[in-house]
């Protein structure tokens, strides 16, 4: 037997569900006081005990949503389809943006939760931490937010189409699902680009399906959190805690020395083989989602020490290197993974193109000038290690296009 | 025990003409309709007091009833129901539906004489 609310919580869950002025809904909620009083009193009457007698009156008035709804029903006929669809989208977008917010406020605070201790654990030890939720644990929260969003906005959802169209939550959660299911699929896999990962391949799929089967078991009435005890959430808020510390440990590493060595013969360069340049170089960096450009620009002091630098090393080239690290040494890969030239100039620039992969790539770039033989000769480099741009794409381009 | 499903229904297309019926012989609120037609049908139609407020409500809305606030000698105001004329005629109209629809189920319903003897 489904448990009976008390009368105060019965009538605000009826008031919930009415959908009619303020004035209305009170007007309603007090007749129905007034009807309880009787019926109690009547219970009373009959030999139970005050308690009994109040659960009984109550009981006899039934689901209160369902009560409620047909309260409001009864005061102004279904609404037309198209009343029902701008309910829907409406409270599907400020539900929606309500609901990401408040869902990365609350990973915001465990991230600094989390981070917090790791600093605190990381001290302890005499280290310092840095690297602060990036990776493949960065793209399980970002998965986790998402279900977790679709899961709510679709138990959520049913409940807000029916007050709109003024129907009952059962007769519209179908049709709520399947669409926002067909809608969220279409947007997560050909809309949304994003930097992706295996991590996100794999599990961002999962937010509509989350919204399917949150659907079909919907919230009755307009509360925006499932009833929970205080013991549960005290639960909760343990676990999370407990997670947010387990996963700012893994995930905050060891601040790494930022000092290194590299040999540039590693890479056919000779550091001493460039006369000194009265100029100067630079390297600037830019680029968008999915992008990532070098632009290197080179100037030599005077006409004729351009025209004879260029003689000699006619191409400016700027390299970039997958690196990796050995005992504070940069040990550069067997081939660069991009290049770009340009011929040499006094006011001489070369820009280079990163690649994407789905798995990024550190790398080290490098300035050299060639020679008409091959002879190159170092400019400016190795840079610090960066890496490659993020793959950046939709879901459908991540899984069904090479690259 | 739950109810019985086909009762259920069947009290809620009969609620609006119980509800007209026993208001009209004098103005009532909502738990004294209730207790009435369960009273007056001998227990046979206890009726989900849930479904008695939409219909009270509906009825109002449609001018068939019209309500009116009045304090309790001793409880709490109540909410007073009076039949309207358009009640009336919408009660006789009921009558007339409820008399066909009973006829055409007692007649489905009935033993058909045997034929042929």
């Amino acid at each position: 037997m489904p448990e009976v609310p008390d009368r105060v919580a019965f009538l605000r869950r009826v008031a919930d569900a009415v959908d009619l002025q303020p004035h209305d809904v009170g007007e309603i909620v007090e007749e129905l006081d007034s009807h309880l009083s009787d019926a109690a009193a009547a219970w009373r009457d009959a030999g139970l005990d005050p308690d009994d007698a109040e659960r009984r009156a109550v009981r006899g008035l039934g689901d209160p949503y369902a009560l409620g709804r047909e309260l409001g029903r009864a005061h102004h006929e279904r609404r037309q389809l198209l009343a029902a669809v701008g309910g829907a989208a409406f409270h599907t977008v400020v539900f929606g943006i309500w609901a990401y917010l408040s869902l990365w406020f609350v990973a915001g605070g465990l991230m600094l939760l989390g981070g917090i201790l790791a600093w605190w654990a990381y001290s302890s030890l005499g280290g310092s931490a840095s690297g602060w939720f990036t990776g493949p644990v960065a793209s399980l929260g970002t998965v986790l937010i998402t279900v977790l969003w679709f899961a709510w906005v679709g138990w959520v959802l049913p409940g807000r189409v029916a007050r709109s169209a003024n129907r009952s939550v059962r007769g519209v959660q179908t049709a709520v699902g399947v669409v926002g299911f067909a809608l969220a699929t279409w947007a997560i896999w050909a809309w949304v680009e994003l930097d992706m990962d295996p991590v996100l391949a794999i599990g961002l799929p999962l937010g509509p399906v989350a919204f399917l089967i949150a659907s079909q078991r919907p919230n009755r009435g307009p509360s925006l959190f499932p009833e929970t005890s205080r013991r549960q959430r005290a639960g909760i808020a343990l676990a999370v805690i407990l997670l947010a510390a387990a996963v700012g440990l893994l995930t905050v590493t060891p601040s790494r020395d930022g000092s290194w060595q590299a040999d540039l013969a590693d890479i056919g360069v000779d550091p001493m083989s460039l006369p000194p340049l009265e100029g100067g170089y630079s390297i600037d960096w830019g680029g968008g989602p999915g992008s990532r450009t070098a632009t290197a620009s080179l100037q030599i002091g005077g006409p004729a020490e351009a025209a004879a630098f260029a003689r000699r090393y006619p191409t400016l080239q700027l390299e970039a290197w997958p690196v990796s690290h050995a005992d504070g040494r940069l040990v550069f890969g067997p081939a660069p993974i991009a290049t770009a030239s340009a011929p040499m100039a006094a006011d001489a620039s070369v820009r280079l193109e990163l690649p994407a992969y789905r798995t990024p790539v550190e790398i080290s770039t490098v300035v050299v000038a060639v020679a008409a033989d091959g002879t190159r000769a170092f400019i400016a480099g190795p840079g610090g290690p960066d890496t490659t741009p993020a793959w950046h794409g939709t879901l459908f381009d991540w899984w069904f296009t090479s690259g | 025990m739950g109810r019985d499903p086909l009762r259920t229904e069947l009290m809620k297309g009969a609620m609006a003409y119980l509800a007209l019926s026993v208001l009209r012989e004098g103005e009532l609120y909502g738990y004294q309709i209730a207790v009435r037609i369960r009273e007056r049908s001998e227990g046979a139609f206890a009726p989900s007091e849930g479904s008695l407020y939409p219909t009270l409500h509906r009825l109002e809305t449609e001018g068939s009833l019209q309500a009116v606030w009045r304090d309790g000698e001793r409880g709490p105001r109540r909410r007073w129901y009076q039949i309207t004329p358009a009640g009336v005629a919408r009660l006789a109209q009921l009558e007339e539906e409820w008399a066909a629809f009973s006829t055409a189920v007692h007649r489905v319903a009935a033993r058909p004489e045997p034929s042929g003897a």
